[in-house]
């Protein structure tokens, strides 16, 4: 299982990659983690789970946009790979199927 | 550029990681410490920078040092350690000595401060405490009259609940089918007392197990002990000391954390209502109070003066004395100051501080031996320095190396300190009166901490020799040229006297508080409290009525000189009162005063002086309406030290209309209670029955015997009571147990601390005389005789060893004045107690250098010589 299997952040952080497109660096990703999911992740953490998935294969990265603020500094893009949306979906419906099994939870929260 | 990040972190971040993520990554956090520059400013973007840099080290596969070279470094440092082991044995020993003992007595600090803070509302909770001034005696309450917690909770709608305990001796037995039981948690109390001292159910309802009268919520080992069973909500239990039945409502589960008031059985209070009072003096309840959210106790404190001036003030005009009401946090209980009628004893806030202050100082001394031997061993170390530095080796990377050899040793020395302390537990246990075993004792957490302390104590000793050790000039060394510096040299003369002046403080502050503790044990109390029993009377009982019949047939023994009844214990002090006092001049006034009900055996009894005057006389018609007496500290206080006999005592207020009773005697001030604080004045009445203690003086031959003899008579008397009893002398030894507690964790950590500081000097000592060997070998060769070399190797350690003891002496004085302070008879500060560790230390430091130079001295020349 371990090469396909995700983990909460590391999924959070994959989805956030995906939906920043060109634009997703470790910061980048950390303002856009904080805006969404309302919780505050030191970066090294987003520098760990970022080259953790691109070991598994879910990330590429390129270097590209060094700026002034950066100290002349470039930075490590990283862009989802076609296995990386695939462990997404699978994530994705494996939760909406054991959703589906929840009984009334509709009527519950009315 | 000024407002680039903090040097220090881009430093660590290029020691950490390797050189294909080093770019990107210090980009990442250039970027994020600009953008908190603008919002939060300098000084917490370079904070955050820094921890964004320290927390960076989660990634550690991405390393600039790989693996290998970390399991080189442990090797290494093995080689090391296993080179040089008697060192490290010492090291260890020292190190793993040190964490046990700091570990444990940081659990014995954590327990005393841990009272009352588990319960969930705790910073909400205060004790309303009463502070009184009867005619100039003052005196701080634990309790207050009982109508104050319902005015309080009718006039102030800030405050949530306001329940009220009352104890009753906190003592009760119970009875089920035959089967008794008692308790010394016992108290009685408003259903709200479960919202303030919240407890777990385990049977019953949180919400009405008081509510109904004749209801009592026990404790689940209690309600095991007397039905064998939990399941017992709705069966009655005989509650004996009150002779009535109650029903139990509610099983609560035993509670091991500490609590001022600790609680086993709760009485419905409603139960006793007609027993309730309404007046506003005395009546010994506990009354606390819970505030709503906003917890603003100031501005209710505030209110204070007016709230007495309304409820309180009528019937203290009336005993002519003042007061204060004022609140005190739960939380605060337990290490402040004791007040009258605590319900339990207290720790105390200076000892707590004194035993952590030992910790640290534990800690501080296997720093100190540890970085003490490791720069001492500078010189034999320096060569392989320089050669792995011609061979390479960066800075960072030797730093590295001493580092680990120092994470090493402590780590060792943290797990076996773990095991130490464990193997302690049993005594430690019984010197604090704690109970600890080891499930609690090897929790996670502590795991945690220990390993963490052996860390951060790693880190901290192996910081200066490491760098100290790695600056040694390679070339120098290589070509034979090697100086020890004079930095080690001073910092190591530096440390040794630290570790001097503080064994000297240890000793001589020990041997003072075993004075002060001593002197108030064997004080002179003014009476004879050797061969003195008392028996428990208890009120309003067969037993009260005909005490005197029982009292009269065992003074008939020849066992027993005399024996008496009183209304007071001589462990405990009395009531106090502001009686009105009448001049030889017939002027009134009032004064505050204790008050004791004895009858006329009582002062032969208890074996104390009458001065002036003569004692009660049961023989003249009406004595207990005409006479009193007083003590010395009244006389004085009462101005009546010229002719005391003149005094007359004028009732309690004005309206008593009792003829005024003469002052008949002066008695010789007795210590009631502590014998260190000040004897109050007391007025002495003579009883004429409700007494409840009843004190006999043996002769001290054949106790056994003759108690036995009193017990055989108490059973023919009462055969519906147990005759309890107890020895006057153990009851007072009881009220030293703080003091003996402190003195006996103090000595055996201390003793603690002069071991480890003793390794610390013997490690030196065997140092310096190995590395001096070689000059010995050349003074002896040039004809230096045996004492002279002595002498030479002495001098450097005496001279630091004086140094340490003068600085000594002021240092302790200052401390155990503090101390001190709680006393209000001292013991004279001798100059034994500074002497003594003078000595010590000279024996010890010139044992182990005589042991050392000896053999030094002894050793052939050619050994020590030819190597070169």
């Amino acid at each position: 299982m371990k090469g396909t299997y995700l983990g909460e952040l590391e999924e959070l952080i994959l989805l956030t990659v995906a939906s920043l497109d060109t634009e997703a660096y470790a910061v980048s990703v950390k303002t856009e983690l904080e805006k969404n999911a309302r919780r505050k992740i030191n970066i090294s953490a987003i520098h760990s789970v970022l080259y953790r998935l691109e070991d598994k294969g879910f990330l590429k990265s390129s270097f590209g946009g060094a700026t002034q603020k950066r100290g002349g500094k470039m930075k490590r893009y990283f862009r989802a790979t076609n296995a990386g949306l695939a462990a997404l979906k699978e994530a994705r419906s494996v939760r909406e199927q054991i959703w589906k099994t929840i009984p009334k939870l509709a009527t519950a929260h009315r | 550029m000024d407002n680039q990040p903090p040097r220090f972190g881009r430093w660590l971040l290029r020691c950490i990681y390797d050189d294909d993520h080093l770019d990107e990554v210090s980009g990442d956090l250039e970027e994020i410490y600009y953008d908190r520059l603008q919002s939060h400013g300098r000084w917490i973007a370079s904070i955050s920078y820094i921890k964004d840099v320290i927390l960076s080290i989660r990634n550690l596969h991405l390393f600039r040092i790989n693996p290998a070279m970390i399991q080189n470094l442990v090797t290494i440092a093995f080689r090391s350690l296993k080179k040089r082991l008697s060192y490290s044995i010492l090291n260890i020993a020292g190190l793993a000595t040190s964490i046990a003992f700091a570990f444990l007595l940081w659990l014995y600090v954590q327990d005393q401060t841990s009272y009352d803070k588990h319960f969930p509302l705790a910073d909400r909770i205060y004790r309303v405490n009463l502070e009184t001034d009867m005619g100039g005696k003052q005196d701080i309450y634990a309790n207050v009259p009982q109508p104050l917690s319902l005015a309080l909770k009718a006039t102030y709608p800030q405050i949530e609940e306001a329940p009220r305990i009352a104890l009753a001796d906190r003592t009760g037995t119970f009875e089920y089918h035959e089967k008794e039981l008692k308790t010394t948690k016992l108290i009685f109390a408003d259903p709200a007392v479960l919202k303030l001292f919240q407890r777990e159910f385990i049977e019953g309802n949180v919400s009405n197990a008081l509510s109904v009268p004749g209801s009592v919520v026990i404790g689940s080992s209690f309600a095991m002990d007397l039905f064998g069973t939990n399941d017992v909500l709705g069966k009655v239990v005989h509650f004996v000391d009150f002779d009535k039945d109650l029903k139990v409502t509610g099983v609560i589960a035993d509670d091991p954390r500490r609590s001022h008031i600790p609680i086993e059985i709760i009485i419905a209070w409603d139960t006793f209502k007609e027993l309730e009072s309404d007046q506003w003096y005395g009546a010994h309840t506990y009354a606390y109070v819970l505030l709503n959210e906003e917890n603003d106790i100031a501005a209710l404190e505030q209110q204070m003066p007016a709230f007495f001036d309304r409820f309180l003030k009528k019937t203290f005009d009336e005993f002519g004395g003042k007061g204060r009401v004022f609140f005190q946090r739960i939380t605060d209980i337990h290490l402040s100051e004791e007040l009258v009628w605590e319900p339990t004893p207290h720790g105390s806030k200076t000892n707590v501080l004194a035993l952590s202050m030992v910790a640290l100082l534990l800690i501080g001394f296997a720093v100190i031996n540890y970085v003490n031997l490791a720069t001492a061993q500078a010189a034999s170390r320096a060569t392989e320095v320089s050669i792995r530095k011609t061979m390479g080796s960066s800075k960072q990377l030797l730093w590295a190396q001493f580092i680990s050899e120092s994470l090493l040793l402590a780590i060792t020395a943290g797990g076996l300190s773990l095991l130490l302390a464990w193997a302690m537990l049993p005594y430690f246990n019984s010197l604090t009166a704690m109970d600890l075993h080891a499930p609690q004792f090897f929790t996670v957490f502590h795991l945690r901490s220990i390993l963490l302390l052996a860390t951060g104590i790693g880190l901290l000793a192996g910081i200066f020799p490491a760098f100290y050790l790695s600056s040694s000039p390679a070339v120098d060394v290589l070509k034979g040229r090697f100086v020890v510096s004079s930095g080690g040299e001073i910092l190591r003369k530096g440390l040794v006297t630290t570790q001097y002046f503080i064994v000297a403080l240890l000793i001589s502050g020990i041997l003072l508080v075993y004075n002060q503790v001593n002197f108030i044990k064997t004080r002179d109390l003014g009476f004879n409290k050797q061969n003195l029993i008392s028996i428990k009377v208890s009120t309003d009982s067969v037993v009260n009525n005909h005490i005197d019949v029982y009292m009269n047939e065992i003074k008939a023994s020849s066992k027993i000189l005399s024996a008496s009844l009183a209304q007071m214990h001589l462990e405990a002090e009395s009531n106090s009162f502001s009686p009105r006092l009448q001049n030889e001049d017939g002027s009134i006034f009032q004064m505050g005063s204790d008050l004791m009900f004895v009858d006329a055996d009582f002062l032969t009894t208890i074996g104390a002086q009458v001065v002036a005057g003569r004692n009660f006389d049961r023989r003249i018609l009406n004595e207990s309406d005409r006479s009193v007496l007083i003590n010395e500290a009244a006389a004085r206080k009462f101005g009546w030290e010229k002719n005391p006999l003149g005094g007359k005592f004028a009732g309690f207020t004005p309206e008593d209309h009792h003829a005024p009773r003469n002052v008949i005697g002066v008695v010789k001030d007795f210590h009631v209670g502590v014998s260190y604080q000040m004897v109050h004045p007391i007025i002495i009445f003579l009883s004429g029955g409700g007494e409840t203690n009843l004190l006999v003086r043996t002769d001290g031959s054949e106790t056994k015997e003759t108690l036995a003899m009193m017990e055989t008579a108490w059973q023919k008397h009462f055969p519906d009571y147990k005759m309890e009893y107890s020895f006057v002398d153990m009851d007072l030894e009881a009220l030293y147990n703080r003091e003996d507690n402190f003195l006996s964790l103090l000595t055996c950590f201390c003793v603690v601390i002069m071991l480890i500081a003793s390794l610390g000097i013997i490690g030196l000592i065997s140092y310096t005389t190995e590395s001096r060997k070689r000059e010995i070998a050349i003074r002896k060769v040039l004809g230096s005789s045996f004492q002279n070399i002595i002498a030479i190797l002495t001098k450097k350690f005496m001279a630091l060893l004086i140094i340490a003891n003068v600085l000594a002496v002021p240092a302790t004085w200052w401390l155990v004045r503090l101390w001190l302070d709680n006393f209000a008879y001292r013991a004279e500060l001798s100059p034994t107690a500074f002497a003594v560790p003078f000595g010590i230390c000279i024996l010890f430091t010139g044992l182990s250098i005589a042991y050392h130079t000896t053999r030094a001295a002894l050793a052939n020349p050619v050994e020590a010589l030819k190597c070169e």
